[in-house]
């Protein structure tokens, strides 16, 4: 760290960005023109207090890691994102949620500190109680108040490495909003894959899936000697050269529907961990299967009251643009937290995948945000690309403030991003 | 691998990936280099991984009035003695233009070559006194022949292969068994940035290919595989050619 210290003062790039497994889906992990510090030697576990399952690694280690090494030794990670190949500098920098958000929260809510180098060369050691504010301007602080050295946070343990799931199919958006907050008593996990090829009476038609850490006695039989083991999945990968043009509204349209009727209502099915969290892992490179052009997620948040009609007003506008979103996952929130630009709001978060055809994404992206904005919600920034510093202002009222506590903490401008000069976060140079 | 197994360069990109290569496989280790911080937290990430023993201790190559020392410490850290010694130590210069650099052209000889031989001679008589043991040296293709531009650092990588070599020799008979390995360009802190690199190499793969060699009881092994033809072919050029090659 006294190496990267130094070379950050010297500042022959003008600023730096860290860097973890470059999962964000827009420009959180780029620094256009600039310097970007590879986290991937920083990978390393420092402590374990399996009294508590309290962890202490380095930032860049990737959570397939912990999974990897503490999985088998009956502890699992209280909040998970879609994927595992992400850090857990980026999962902080992210704040990120996974299918529990309605019951536990987001990642930092499992966080119990974490070492900040900052511009000023001092490593800053941060928490609830020690410099909380940098502490909460870090969380959902897109790597733009420093370098997150370490990280310690709390596992959660289980019994098994398998999960119980309930399936539910709802005919239309009301049915899942139903299904959703029917979850928020009763499942530790919930999510709703929504057919976004569905229109008209069938809008926002979905599978809701429901799932707990199965006990070592709900497995089955086979199962129970070894509970803690994992499959092996064998990963596929797409090929580069996979041709796009296969994945299209009407292919997906008769896939989602044929999937929807024939997907049966099912409860106590018993299903491994990896297959629950990360089902497109599975797939290496699945982004891929859009061909060369790829791929846009957008992920937005709607608060309680606005959450039919904002879902609602969004799929219609993408259909009525003639994008339809292929997929959409709806997942509850609970209370937000207190990250100064964390995403999580109390309401419903929409997640949309859609083909990046046609010219000008970036103008109907905008008519999204203006339906997001106008709702109450906001854009989640790890997923976003096209957000004005306008829009996002009015999105984040924390910015302000984040503005400030970053000041303090990097008065030089060392720590910079493309996103956050486009964001207004920091000054361009 | 089974016992306890010394690297000596253990923050080195190489010297980290064979620790936890061998850590996976079961070894215990004890871990050798300058920064001891560094050191430490590559140890503690072997023991919460593989849950293997891992000691470390502080080494300078150039400190060679403390090498007695340094290598009875290592030998005390293994609960039965050292099965194994890996030397990943390494120094690269500056390219050798400019005036003669007597401090640069001490440190390449020193760190590449005779800090190498201090460690490794004191380690050839432990275990040739228990009758059980290796010796993995890590050299370079540069070592083979020898390039312009950083010549001094080939010489000292020429004079540990024929210390490897003659060491092999010594210790017929004794149950030691000497490794010599010759890696192409690797990707770790040494080469990094540097220009007309090719063929690079992952220390990952490079550890990899030493484990499966120690394993099997090779003599000498060049990483990737293909380097053998390689230098084969360039150990071929007659001199005259060779000069004007510029290679």
């Amino acid at each position: 760290m006294a190496a990267t210290a130094r070379v950050l003062a010297e500042g022959g790039q003008g600023s730096y960005l860290a860097r973890g497994l470059g999962r964000a889906y827009g420009d959180a992990a780029l620094n256009e023109g600039a310097g970007v510090v590879s986290f991937e030697l920083l990978d390393r576990l420092l402590e374990f207090d399996p009294a508590d399952g309290s962890l202490l690694c380095e930032g860049g280690t990737s959570l397939s890691r912990i999974l990897e090494v503490f999985v088998p030794r009956g502890w699992f990670l209280p909040v998970t994102p879609g994927t595992q190949h992400v850090t857990v500098a980026g999962a902080v920098a992210s704040d990120v949620h996974g299918k529990n958000h309605h019951r536990d929260g987001s990642f930092s809510a499992f966080v119990t500190g974490l070492e900040l180098l900052t511009g000023t060369g001092e490593l800053l050691d941060c928490s609830r109680t020690k410099a909380p504010e940098a502490f909460w301007a870090t969380v959902g602080g897109m790597g733009l108040t420093g370098f997150i050295r370490s990280v310690r946070l709390r596992l959660r343990p289980i019994e098994s490495a398998w999960m119980r799931v309930d399936v539910r199919r709802a005919r239309d958006l009301d049915a899942t909003l139903e299904a959703l907050e029917a979850a928020d008593r009763s499942a530790t996990y919930s999510v709703a894959w929504i057919d976004g090829t569905a229109a008209g009476p069938s809008l926002g038609r979905s599978i809701v899936t429901y799932g707990e850490h199965a006990l070592a006695d709900q497995l089955p039989p086979r199962l129970r000697h070894q509970p803690l083991a994992a499959p092996a999945r064998r990963a596929r990968t797409v090929p580069h050269s996979f041709p796009g043009w296969l994945l299209n509204r009407a292919s997906v349209g008769l896939f989602n529907r044929a999937y929807w009727s024939r997907h049966p209502e099912r409860d106590g099915q018993i299903v491994d961990y990896p297959s629950f969290f990360y089902p497109l892992d599975v797939l290496h490179a699945w982004h891929r299967l859009y061909g060369r052009r790829g791929f846009v997620q957008y992920q937005a948040v709607f608060p309680p009251l606005a959450v039919r009609e904002g879902v609602t007003a969004l799929l219609e506008t993408s259909r009525d643009a003639g994008r339809t979103a292929y997929l959409g996952v709806l997942k509850h929130f609970g209370p937000a937290g207190e990250g100064l630009l964390s995403f999580p709001l109390e309401g419903a978060t929409l997640a949309l995948d859609f083909p990046h055809r046609g010219r000008d994404f970036a103008a109907f992206a905008r008519r999204l945000d203006e339906i997001v904005a106008r709702h109450g919600g906001r854009v989640y920034l790890a997923k976003d690309a096209f957000l004005s510093a306008a829009t996002f202002a009015a999105m984040y009222p924390g910015a302000d403030r984040f503005r400030q506590v970053r000041q303090g903490l990097d008065p030089q401008g060392l720590f910079s991003s493309s996103l956050g000069r486009r964001l207004g976060l920091v000054e361009s140079p | 691998m089974k016992g306890t197994v010394l690297i000596v360069g253990a923050t080195s990109g190489i010297g980290r990936a064979l620790a936890v290569r061998l850590a996976a496989s079961g070894a215990g280790l004890v871990l050798a280099g300058r920064n001891t911080d560094e050191l430490e937290r590559t140890a503690s990430d072997c023991r919460l991984r593989f849950g293997v023993p891992v000691a470390i201790q502080a080494f300078e190559a150039r400190n060679f009035a403390q090498h007695g020392h340094f290598y009875e410490s290592c030998e005390r850290a293994a609960p039965e003695g050292l099965d194994g010694v890996i030397l990943c130590i390494g120094y690269l210069g500056p390219t050798d233009e400019g005036p003669f650099d007597d401090g640069e052209a001490a440190r390449t000889l020193d760190v590449n070559f005779v800090g190498c031989v201090s460690v490794l001679e004191r380690a050839a008589r432990a275990m040739a006194a228990r009758r059980h043991g290796f010796l993995c040296v890590v050299s370079s293709v540069a070592g083979d022949r020898i390039r312009r531009g950083r010549f001094l650092y080939g010489v000292a990588k020429a004079a540990l292969n024929r210390f490897a070599e003659a060491q092999r020799a010594a210790l017929a008979g004794t149950g030691v068994r000497v490794l010599l390995v010759k890696p192409g360009p690797v990707d770790t802190r040494m080469t990094y940035g540097l220009p007309g690199m090719a063929l690079m190499a992952s220390p990952e793969q490079v550890a990899g290919d030493i484990h499966r060699a120690l394993r099997a009881g090779e003599t000498i092994v060049y990483t990737p595989w293909f380097w053998r033809w390689i230098m084969a072919l360039i150990k071929m050029v007659p001199e005259p050619i060779f000069r004007r090659l510029r290679l």
